[in-house]
Parts: C-alpha cells; structure tokens; sequence
C-alpha cells in the first residue's frame, strides 16, 4: 500500500518528541540525583542555633562552675569525667592546669569573684611543680621534663592575672618564665618543644604542636606588660617563624588550626605584623573558616555523622570560637584584613550558638549518675569530658561577646 | 569557557544555525535567572556560598573528567525547526550541570552580572564554532580541542575547591 504524501513526516514528528522528552527526563534525573548526592555528601545544610551575649554569659557561668567545683584541696580541679562509667578521671596534665587558670583569671577581669579565688587555688599546685634552672623557671612535675606548652600557657595565664587583679606579686615568676621561653627558642625563631632533664639542654628538633603558638602569645603578652625587655623582637621573630617557615620546618603537610597563634597575632596587633604574618593570619581565618562549617555540617547521627565524622567535642568548638575571634580583633584593628571581619563575625556567631546548643543544661544533667560532673559540660560521642572541653568554650564565649552583642545592635 | 567547552557542542549542536542563536539566548536567559535566585537558594538550603563553591568544584572537576575521557557526546534528539533551540541546544548541551552550579555560585558570590556576561561571551564562542565546517580533520581537531577544555576544567574546579577551602 503506497502512503500519502507527509504521512511518514507526521509519524516521525511525534516520536521525536517524545525521544526528546525522554532524553530531557534521563538529564533531569542525572541532576536531581547529583544534586542529591552533593547535598548529602558536599554541602549538608549548615546549622547555626541562634546566640545572643544573656545565652553565651549562662553558658560560660555553667562551664565556668564546672571548673570551679572541681577544684581540689592541693590547689589542682577535677580532670576528666565519664559518664558512662561513673568515673572520675585520674590523670593529670599540668598545660591545660595553666589553662584552666587562664579561663578563670578570663572571667576574674570581668569581676567574677569566685571565678578569680578558684584560679587563686590553682597557683599552689603552679608553686610546687616549678623547675628552677639559671636565669629561668619553668612549670614542670618533679622529675619530668620541661615542656614548653606547660610554660607558655602558665605565663600566659600569669599575665592575665596580672592584668585582672593589679597584684605585681608573680612578676619574678613571669619573668623566669619568659626566660625560659627564650631559652628555647633558635637563631631562626622557633622554640624547641621540650627541655630535657638529663641533658639539662633543650632537645634539638622537638617542636611542640601547641607549644610554639602558646609562647607567640605570650612574648607578644610579656611585651605588652613589661615593655622595652625584649620580648616584641623575640615574638616577632617567633611570629614571622610561624607565618613563613613553621609548616615546612614541623612537618605539617596541612596547616592546622592554631588558635594560640591567632591570639599571637593579635596581641602583637597591626604594627608588629609584616606582610608574611598578614598573609598567615589570613590563612588562618581560611582554616577556621572552614573547620566552623564543617562542624556546622556535622550531626550526631544518620548521614551527617557518616560524612562529617563525630561532632567537635567542647575543647575543638572553644579552640575555633577562640581563634576566630582573635582573628576577628586583628581584623577590626587592620585595615590590610578587615575585608574578613563581617565574615569572621558571622563563623564566629555560628560556632557560638552551636557551642551554647551542645552544653549539658541543668535538665540533662540530672539523666548522669553525678549530676554536678555533667551540669554546663561538654560530652564527647562516648561520654568523656575533660577540663579543657569545659575551658576553651569559656574563654572562647568571654571573646565572642563583643561580635554577638554588635549583631543585637544591628 | 571550560564548563561550556565549544569545541563540545560543536559536535553536537544541529547544522541549523538559527536554533543554535535561539538556544544560546534561552540558555543565557535561564543561567541568568538560575543567577539571580541563586543566593536565595542556597539561603534556603542553609547553604553558605564558600561550601556551594566547593560543590561546583566536584561537579567541574567530575565534567571534566567525562570530557576527557568522551570527548565525542553522543548523538542528541532534535526537536523540528526552531524547536531544536530547546533540545538539544539550550538543553541538554548548552545547560550542563557545571553551568547551573556555576551560575548557582556565582548568585551565592552576589556576581551575578559578571557570572553572566562571562556566559556571553562563552556561548557566543559557541555561536562561533557553529561557523566551522564539520569534517573528518575538523571532528578530530574538536575532539582535541574538546580534551584540553576538559583538562581546563578539572583545572578549573581545582582552582575553586582551593579558593573554597581558603576562604572564610
């Protein structure tokens, strides 16, 4: 049978559309399930629970009373606490001693009375673990070495009692705890991590991670208290060490989050910083950047979890908080970054809220076998927390007040 | 440039100039309007524009690698007349995933315009390779050019999940 003339066109036009809407539709299913795909795996949504300066003040007071509560007749507090166990953590660690002292002389300035005496106790454990060498001291338990962490962070602490109560009464000490930082440190500015006992000499190519970041901030602070001794040339070379040469020297393949550093930065603030330490701050805004949206992400369970790993324990949220808002201060303070600070500020806020959101409330605490140990603390995934979890959130909280309560007048 | 890759379309993009016009224009226009919703967008999936940016990275960096190793797409259906603007042209050869994310960054960056006329001036590359004659020697030289566009767009999402990673 012969077609008319057109037929086989008219019978073709129909499947060619439908051949073309098949195609559209197998395109449309490759991007819904891409999109999918990089939503679960690339770009969860970022969760930021709001926070204001009244939220962050109750949320430091609670961790603040946690330390508090743990301190000891032998001036040292409470460790570490599992709540899964019911027990009280044994250990020791004399740098985040120190640290726990910085927190509560933090809080001390602001008037916190009962912050400051417990930050008081803990100078007499600080006066039976000192090591006594020349013209130094360094805070180390009898018979160990002297890490260079431990006497950072107490001479950073130090200085912050200092400047919260006026009384020049740990002065000498200060000084010889800045002497051994300077002992320590090299012709190229870095500082060896650990000084050895035995050897009565610092061990050459020992760095320590947090060590080196800690004595920045505390040649900047030393300089900022006793100015004209030499501790701003001793910073600055130990700051342009860090912003040029640190990573390559150390062995860091990744530059890592170093918020001592941060605080380092901007306590030498903009006319101690050169163009390499710019450039490093501004690297350092990048990577907490980065690490406060990556906790964002994160959840404890379903895919979140699989793809985010464990929620940051009360310890890595205070460090990021602490580090963006020193980098924050530097930012306001330096024209050469202050095209970050708007954006500092709102990671800052972000990682505040999430910090604030994760703390144990009073409710919660009463779920745990010792229900004190748990009030205002900060858990890990399986039910540890420690000093530290509780001490960098306060310190970091008491450094973000000044951003949350710039977005309440906005 | 790279995630429109010319050499690409000119592959596979009709022997009918008209559409090839009318397809870039829809193209355009939906990239642009793709732009401007952007920020939006990703306000609404609690997206911030520095992690979308790492997103359109892997979809540069996962196109690319198609490229390189099918430099030669596959025959397309055409809608009749006019009608092959929409299909295949605007979609899907024009419209590719790394042109949607690039357009959903760039509205999350608040670059808009320069996101857009930069995809002028890509497609009207496009509108150019339509010039060239189809031939054995030409296909082959498309087909290269296509690879080093890919490459360019590996390179490309590289850059970006960099500057991604780096930023605040």
């Amino acid at each position: 049978m012969v077609e008319p003339p057109g037929t086989s066109s008219l019978r073709a036009a129909p499947s060619l559309f439908s051949s073309a809407l098949r195609r559209l539709l197998g395109y449309a299913a490759v991007f819904v399930l891409g999109a999918l795909v990089l939503r679960v795996a690339v770009v969860p949504a970022e969760v930021c629970p709001p926070v204001d300066p009244a939220s962050a003040r109750r949320s430091l007071a609670e961790a603040a009373a946690w330390l508090e509560r743990g301190l000891r007749p032998d001036g040292r507090y409470t460790y570490g606490y599992d709540r899964e166990r019911d027990a009280v953590s044994e250990d020791y660690n004399i740098t985040r001693h120190a640290g726990v002292m910085l927190s509560l002389y933090q809080l001390g300035a602001r008037d916190d009375a009962e912050a400051l005496d417990a930050a008081e106790h803990g100078l007499a454990f600080v006066h039976a673990n000192l090591l006594r060498h020349a013209e130094w001291t360094a805070f180390a338990e009898p018979g160990q070495d002297a890490q260079l962490g431990a006497s950072g962070l107490l001479t950073i602490a130090l200085v912050h009692r200092r400047l919260a109560t006026g009384d020049d009464g740990e002065d000498e000490l200060i000084r010889r705890l800045g002497r051994f930082l300077a002992a320590q440190q090299q012709p190229d500015g870095s500082v060896l991590g650990r000084w050895s006992r035995t050897t009565e000499s610092g061990v050459p190519g020992e760095w320590a991670t947090f060590g080196t970041g800690q004595a920045l901030y505390a040649f900047a602070l030393l300089d900022g208290l006793f100015p004209g001794e030499g501790w701003g040339e001793a910073a600055r070379r130990l700051a342009r060490y860090v912003a040029t040469r640190r990573d390559d020297v150390e062995g860091y393949v990744l530059a890592f989050a170093d918020h001592w550093s941060a605080y380092g930065l901007a306590e030498l603030g903009p006319d101690g910083l050169g163009g390499p330490e710019i450039a490093y701050a501004r690297a350092l805004a990048g990577i907490f950047g980065l690490n406060s949206r990556l906790e964002s992400q994160s959840g404890e369970g379903g895919l979140n979890r699989i793809f985010r790993g464990e929620p940051a324990s009360g310890a890595g949220l205070g460090t990021t908080v602490e580090g963006l808002a020193a980098l924050w201060r530097l930012s306001v303070a330096d024209p050469r970054l202050g095209d970050l600070t708007d954006d500092l500020a709102e990671r800052l806020r972000c990682t505040a809220g999430r910090t604030v959101d994760r703390q144990v409330d009073p409710a919660e605490a009463e779920e745990a076998p010792r229900p004190l140990l748990a009030r205002g603390a900060w858990f890990t995934e399986d039910g540890y927390t420690q000093m530290d979890h509780q001490r960098h959130p306060v310190s970091g909280l008491l450094a973000a007040l000044p951003v949350l309560a710039a977005e309440g007048t906005r | 440039m790279a995630a429109v890759n010319p050499c690409r379309v000119r592959l596979a993009v009709p022997e009918r100039r008209a559409a090839v016009a009318l397809g870039a224009l829809l193209a355009l226009g939906t990239a642009a309007a793709v732009a401007a919703v952007g920020g939006a967008f990703l306000d609404t999936l609690d997206i911030s524009p520095e992690s979308f940016r790492l997103a359109a990275a892997v979809v540069l960096a996962l196109e690319g690698a198609r490229t390189l190793v099918l430099p030669r797409p596959g025959t397309e259906p055409e809608l009749g007349g006019l009608g092959a603007a929409l299909v295949p042209v605007a979609f899907p050869l024009l419209l590719t995933p790394g042109v949607v994310a690039l357009a959903l960054a760039a509205g999350g960056d608040e670059i808009a315009a320069e996101a857009v006329g930069a995809l002028a001036l890509a497609f009207g590359s496009v509108l150019a390779a339509s010039l060239v004659p189809r031939g054995d020697r030409a296909d082959a030289l498309l087909a290269a050019g296509c690879r080093l566009l890919g490459a360019a767009e590996i390179a490309a999402g590289i850059a970006l999940a960099v500057d991604a990673l780096r930023d605040v």
